[in-house]
């Protein structure tokens, strides 16, 4: 792998730093009830720093009380050295931006607006062929056949919101140096100021996220944090990558990319997650 | 929303009504199935402009202000057709405002001088004051809140929400099936049934989705109930087995807020939404005079919390129910118990 291209491991605990090559990340991008208690992520922090490894903290989409568990944590990182915080809500930008100069702010991948379903891949292959519904009381019989995409609707699917200039320009006017994006399951297309990092998460991307964890797994319960116990995996039949769902989150899996394809892509971080991020 | 629609839904009680309008440009290139441009599907739009302008005429005859939902999220090949669009937005006199959820999209409007008013879609998940404040700092007029906070979470919010931007909330349709919408990325491919019969019994049928993929969250709940996942060990990935049962709930009405607006119905709250997308017209004058009727509860006053709910679930069991049954938390956009189950 190039030395062009930083490697940082998402960690869950003190014990996984010695493993990390050149940065860590920890925190939650999907769940307030994760945010770790303050003597937590002392712990963490100060052990990244005798090692000698930057930091970087994921913080989730959060309500006025996740924000104020948020804020007490941010206290402290506020005035360490060259701390990252990635945001995947807007107001947490805003609460670093008015609170916390010494913070540099990194854009979550649930803000990038990537369109991940891998599904999709299905319908822009052009290889569904066709298929036969036969209708309930068996008068009758449809033949469903393919619709041809229009080639826009592919280029759209390849690219995001972080590909436009005006958008661009507001990241770097609020101190948004990097964005952190998911592998998608058909080529990407990312053109992004040579100011702003990309970071990769590899090998988990996300596709949904819920605030009713006992729906996602038909408990019907509210959190009992269940994500710490199982997760539920799903692949074969015409799905091209599996899906998994742990906590309050669902995710698929892909291949890491070749490095030739990350550096042509303009992507100089890799986020490695050695277990679902959740 | 459909122009004939209009003056029976003034006459329920609508003060506003929202829509969807898309451009044959983008319609093209964009397919409208795939909630590209905005998240409402085949056949959920006006894809007309005469039909349309009509339509937002009428609306203002009616004393009712439009506004026009261009809520998904871009790229930058579809910006010139994005700002034809908003083009033809600005020169309709009807027209007072555009819900957006993409922040690249708002600061592109502000940039060029957009002028009516930008409305913060659900989409872009507003679940806390400081967010409120982010959208106000950069031009946004009033907000839509997500749809996943408790009620005592929302009141938390609207309270830290400050001045200068209004609050609305959904408060009766369908939600996202369990997801928060600004944050799912499963596809929908929501497309008009197109058949043609080339004999007696058997009809040709052009569809972008031959495999009949689910939209995400009909998908996951099938595949989870019928076991066709595996449960594996958090962290160690192996497989494991549980006495866990997956069978999905089937709720027929998915989101209801009514109960809550006792105690979120004060300032900067200005707007009670509804989820008309692909409801016919009678379920839409009903909705709307449901609302109406709860909101002249509260306009009236002195009414206990107590007693405004038990009217609530009576005249929701009444117009949704035929009497036959009453509604329960699941039945909630988002009640208390997500957030702690009830004892």
């Amino acid at each position: 792998m190039s030395n062009k291209i930083e490697k940082a491991l998402a960690i869950n605990g003190a014990e996984d730093i010695e493993k990390a090559a050149d940065r860590v990340y920890y925190g939650n991008e999907f769940c307030e009830n994760l945010l770790p208690d303050i003597s937590v992520l002392k712990r963490v922090y100060c052990a990244a720093r005798a090692r000698g490894k930057p930091f970087t903290f994921v913080t989730p989409y959060v309500t006025n009380t996740g924000m104020r568990k948020l804020e007490c944590l941010l206290d402290f990182l506020d005035g360490r050295h060259s701390v990252e915080v990635v945001f995947n809500d807007w107001g947490v930008l805003r609460a670093i931006k008015d609170q916390y100069p010494h913070l540099r702010p990194v854009l979550g991948r649930l803000l990038t607006k990537q369109r991940r379903d891998p599904r999709m891949a299905r319908i822009f292959s052009g290889r569904q062929g066709y298929r036969e519904v036969t209708s309930p009381d068996k008068k009758a019989k449809t033949i469903l056949f393919a619709r041809k995409a229009p080639p826009e609707l592919f280029k759209h699917y390849q690219a995001s919101v972080i590909n436009l200039p005006v958008f661009q320009e507001y990241l770097l006017s609020q101190g948004v140096n990097r964005v952190e994006i998911d592998n998608l399951a058909w080529e990407m297309d990312i053109k992004v100021d040579r100011k702003i990092g990309v970071s990769i998460h590899l090998p988990y991307g996300y596709v949904t996220t819920t605030r009713m964890c006992g729906k996602l797994t038909l408990s019907y319960a509210a959190c009992k944090k269940e994500c710490h116990r199982y997760l539920l995996r799903l692949d074969g039949g015409t799905l091209p990558v599996p899906f998994y769902a742990q906590g309050n989150a669902i995710f698929y899996k892909t291949e890491a990319p070749s490095e030739k394809y990350l550096e042509e892509s303009g992507i100089d971080r890799i986020v490695y997650q050695s277990r679902l991020p959740v | 929303m459909r122009g004939e629609d209009i003056p029976l839904l003034k006459a329920a009680g609508a003060d506003e009504l929202y829509c969807g309008y898309i451009t044959e440009e983008l319609a093209k290139r964009w397919p409208v199935a795939f909630g590209i441009v905005n998240r409402r599907g085949e056949d959920q739009s006006f894809e007309d402009y005469g039909v349309f302008k009509k339509a937002v005429a009428r609306a203002r005859r009616c004393g009712l202000p439009v506004y026009v939902t261009v809520n998904g999220l871009y790229t930058p090949e579809q910006y010139p057709f994005l700002l034809d669009l908003a083009a033809q937005l600005e020169s309709l006199d009807g027209v007072k405002g555009i819900i957006v959820a993409d922040v690249g999209f708002l600061l592109t409007l502000r940039k060029n001088g957009f002028k009516k008013e930008i409305h913060i879609s659900t989409g872009a998940t507003t679940f806390n004051s400081r967010t409120i404040d982010f959208f106000r700092g950069i031009g946004a007029k009033r907000i839509v809140l997500d749809r996943q906070l408790s009620p005592a979470e929302m009141e938390d919010v609207i309270a830290g929400a400050g001045r200068g931007i209004d609050i609305e909330l959904f408060v009766i349709g369908g939600g996202c099936g369990g997801f928060i919408d600004g944050y799912c990325t499963f596809f929908h491919c929501f497309e008009r049934k197109r058949a043609e019969e080339m004999e007696k019994g058997v009809f040709l049928s052009p569809t972008f989705n031959v495999e009949q993929a689910k939209k995400g969250c009909d998908f996951y709940h099938r595949e989870l109930s019928e076991g066709n996942f595996k449960v594996l060990s958090a962290p160690t990935h192996k497989e494991i087995k549980t006495g866990l049962k997956f069978d999905a709930v089937k709720n027929k009405l998915l989101g209801c807020r009514i109960c809550d607006l006792h105690a979120l119905n004060k300032p900067p709250v200005k707007t009670l939404k509804i989820v008309g997308r692909g409801k016919d017209t009678q379920y839409l004058v009903t909705a709307v005079t449901f609302i109406a009727t709860v909101a002249s509860w509260l306009r009236a006053g002195d009414i206990s919390k107590r007693e405004y709910q038990r009217k609530c679930r009576d005249l929701f069991s009444k117009t949704f129910q035929d009497n036959r049954k009453r509604c329960t938390k699941f039945d909630c956009y988002f009640s208390d118990h997500w957030v702690k189950d009830e004892q």
